[in-house]
């Protein structure tokens, strides 16, 4: 039985959680109740995340079947348009993009949902109810839809796996932006006769993002040679990079904390000089350039000049 | 200047007319002698035993794989027995003065480090998809933190040498972007880790990335900046590195003119088994896929370019086992078929 009324602390909206991340990020004292000036200041004008953008699909989504490894379980099932049922009906996993699933004893309603697949975009109809907690944005609960092989936007628009897939594919083989790949799923849809046209970039972009967070891409990072401890391993940086305004909370391993650990180190800061076999730097490049000549000859009358030069015919006498 | 090397000298000019690979091996192991890497890169931690051995006349087969220089002149001395015993008194002199200053440079390093104060990893809670947030991604989870070094990590940029081998990239210098990205690759194409930095830090980002997630130092990190690196670790962490062999990939090698061939992996490859066959370019190879996504993620938000740069190393590691296993299967096929027809034959 549902309550009334929702206090804030019951309900599971998205923008209450939006705000409490961002608040505990940028001024964790006014989380505290500390609500003076600085603090709402401070909060004003720090730099927000972008609202979370989630999906009605929410189940797994298995790795389409030309990545799938060995020992996995959840396999890609084949896309077929023409099998898909005429009526997507709610059933107990359904939820709402919220993330609620409460909607048992409420009126459903049947509504468009227009799948966007590889070349054309597919109309059928769909159950759905009110979302019982985010009244305030008349979220519905819907069906999944993985099991068909789509990927539940927000009950009006969906995407095949198949698509998503695709776009995958071709940006991970060659230079292809969303822009791009926008532009080529439109002309494909005019050439079909697509009942609809393709979505916007923006809508395509948040819905991509929320499927290959939900798709089970994700590797070991382990090599089947090398096993848990790669003997040899080869480093290297790239300039794969944003924005620098757009970084709000990268935590490299270059991260330290003085507080937690600290090691003091008590030796010159050149250390060249310090660790090399011996020598004065000056007297080591001499010798150096010495045998860097090409000519065996001038090499050995350049090292003879060197030894005498230095004075240390006596010294290897001496020893 | 010690006795041993004024000896090897002498030697050098003497005998340089006897066979011509001989002396070139001479000469480059007096090259990498006269060097300003450190001690420590010529005569490896590792390697002082073996150097030891040789020292007191015991043929020891493993000095070669450690210390390549040796190894080559070794292998060229057995064709002539006269030139041997005239060259093997200063070559072993040369090896006992190799191994002393080696173990005394590595025991200095380890006197002058001072661990003030030390957190355990077990106190820090790790959410299963923290890379989603902190950009960085590893095969293991966090093994250790990264300590603050006091009397290196001044935060002050650092006094360029002369004597050093400088190379900076170009690439990183534009301030309005982020560092880039700092990807570890096994010699299989397959990436085992990888951060977003927010600012090019170059040297620290390797010696973070496995010293926070390796729960024990690698054998070889190859790496286009090696000649910095290995410094750079073996004075913050000696014992973690003290096994790690730090080189320069085939294809960087040629732009470092200033530093000695022990830092460059073709130098090991003719010595050591394990190297023979390593693809040193993988890290290319990864990088230059990894290129494709340039583009899409400089206009991307932070979260974005995270799950993007995720989702294709995903695929490349993905189509990366995918290949070593078929790879594997046609091995074992063209096995099974070669019996097969044995059988007959």
């Amino acid at each position: 039985m549902l309550p009334l009324y929702l206090t804030n602390d019951d309900r599971d909206c998205q923008h209450i959680h939006s705000a409490k991340s961002d608040a505990e990020q940028n001024c964790p004292a006014f989380l505290d109740g500390n609500v003076d000036e600085e603090n709402i200041s401070n909060l004003l004008t720090a730099k927000f995340t972008t609202q979370s953008t989630q999906a009605v699909s929410y189940k797994p989504i298995p790795p389409p079947t030309w990545l799938v490894l060995p020992g996995e379980q959840l396999l890609e099932q084949p896309f077929h348009a023409p099998d898909l049922p005429q009526l997507f009906s709610l059933d107990p996993t359904s939820r709402c993009s919220c993330g609620s699933n409460r909607w048992q004893g409420i009126n459903s309603m049947v509504d468009e949902i227009v799948i966007f697949t590889n070349c054309t975009a597919i109309i059928r109809q769909i159950e759905t109810v009110y979302c019982t907690l985010c009244t305030n944005k008349r979220g519905r609960v819907g069906p999944d839809l993985s099991e068909f092989g789509i990927f539940n936007w927000n009950n009006r628009i969906a995407f095949s796996h198949q698509l998503m897939n695709e776009y995958t594919n071709r940006f991970t083989t060659a230079l292809t932006p969303f822009f791009s790949f926008r532009e080529q799923i439109i002309n494909l849809y005019e050439s079909q006769r697509s009942p609809r046209s393709f979505v916007s970039l923006y809508i395509f972009i948040a819905a991509y993002f929320r499927f290959v967070q939900i798709q089970q891409l994700e590797t070991e990072m382990r090599c089947l040679h090398c096993k848990d401890e790669p003997s040899v391993v080869i480093a290297d940086g790239v300039s794969i990079s944003f924005s620098n305004t757009k970084v709000l909370g990268l935590k490299p391993p270059t991260i330290c904390d003085k507080e937690k650990e600290l090691v003091k180190i008590n030796a010159p800061r050149n250390q060249s000089r310090t660790t090399c076999f011996e020598g004065e730097p000056k007297i080591r490049r001499e010798f150096q350039n010495a045998l860097e000549l090409t000519k065996y000859e001038d090499v050995c009358s350049k090292l003879k000049a060197l030894i005498l030069q230095h004075q240390v015919i006596s010294t290897c006498v001496k020893g | 200047m010690s006795f041993a090397i004024l000896e090897c000298l002498q030697i050098f000019i003497e005998t340089n007319q006897y066979h011509k690979k001989y002396a070139l091996r001479f000469r480059q192991l007096l090259r990498q002698i006269f060097s300003n890497d450190s001690i420590l890169q010529i005569a490896q931690p590792v390697a002082i035993d073996n150097l030891r051995r040789y020292s007191v006349g015991d043929p020891d087969h493993n000095l070669a794989p450690v210390v390549p220089a040796f190894g080559m002149i070794l292998q060229n001395l057995t064709k002539n027995q006269q030139l041997k015993d005239r060259v093997e008194p200063c070559l072993r002199n040369l090896a006992k003065a190799l191994a002393d200053r080696s173990e005394l440079t590595f025991n200095n390093l380890i006197s002058q480090r001072q661990v003030v104060r030390s957190t355990p990893v077990e106190n820090e809670t790790v959410h299963v998809h923290e890379w989603e947030t902190t950009g960085a991604c590893y095969s293991t989870p966090r093994q250790r933190l990264r300590p603050f070094y006091e009397g290196r990590d001044s935060g002050v940029a650092q006094n360029r040498n002369t004597d050093i081998c400088n190379k900076y990239y170009d690439t990183y210098k534009k301030q309005k972007l982020t560092g880039g990205l700092m990807a570890f690759w096994c010699p299989h194409l397959v990436c085992l880790g990888f951060h977003m930095m927010p600012t090019a830090e170059g040297r620290d980002d390797v010696f973070s990335g496995i010293f926070t997630h390796w729960p024990k130092a690698p054998r070889v990190i190859v790496y286009d900046f090696a000649c910095q690196l290995a410094p750079y670790c073996l004075i913050r962490e000696p014992e973690f590195f003290q096994d790690t062999l730090f080189v320069i990939d085939e294809m960087h090698s040629t732009g470092h003119s200033s530093c000695s061939q022990a830092f460059f992996l073709q130098n090991y490859m003719l010595t050591r088994a394990s190297l023979k066959f390593v693809n040193s370019s993988a890290a290319e190879c990864g990088n230059a896929g990894l290129s494709r996504i340039r583009k899409s993620v400089s206009y991307m938000s932070e979260s974005h370019a995270i799950l993007y740069t995720h989702t294709f190393v995903s695929v490349w590691n993905r189509r990366r086992i995918r290949y070593l296993l078929k790879e594997a299967k046609n091995q074992v096929d063209e096995l099974r078929s070669t019996r097969f027809v044995h059988q007959f034959v």
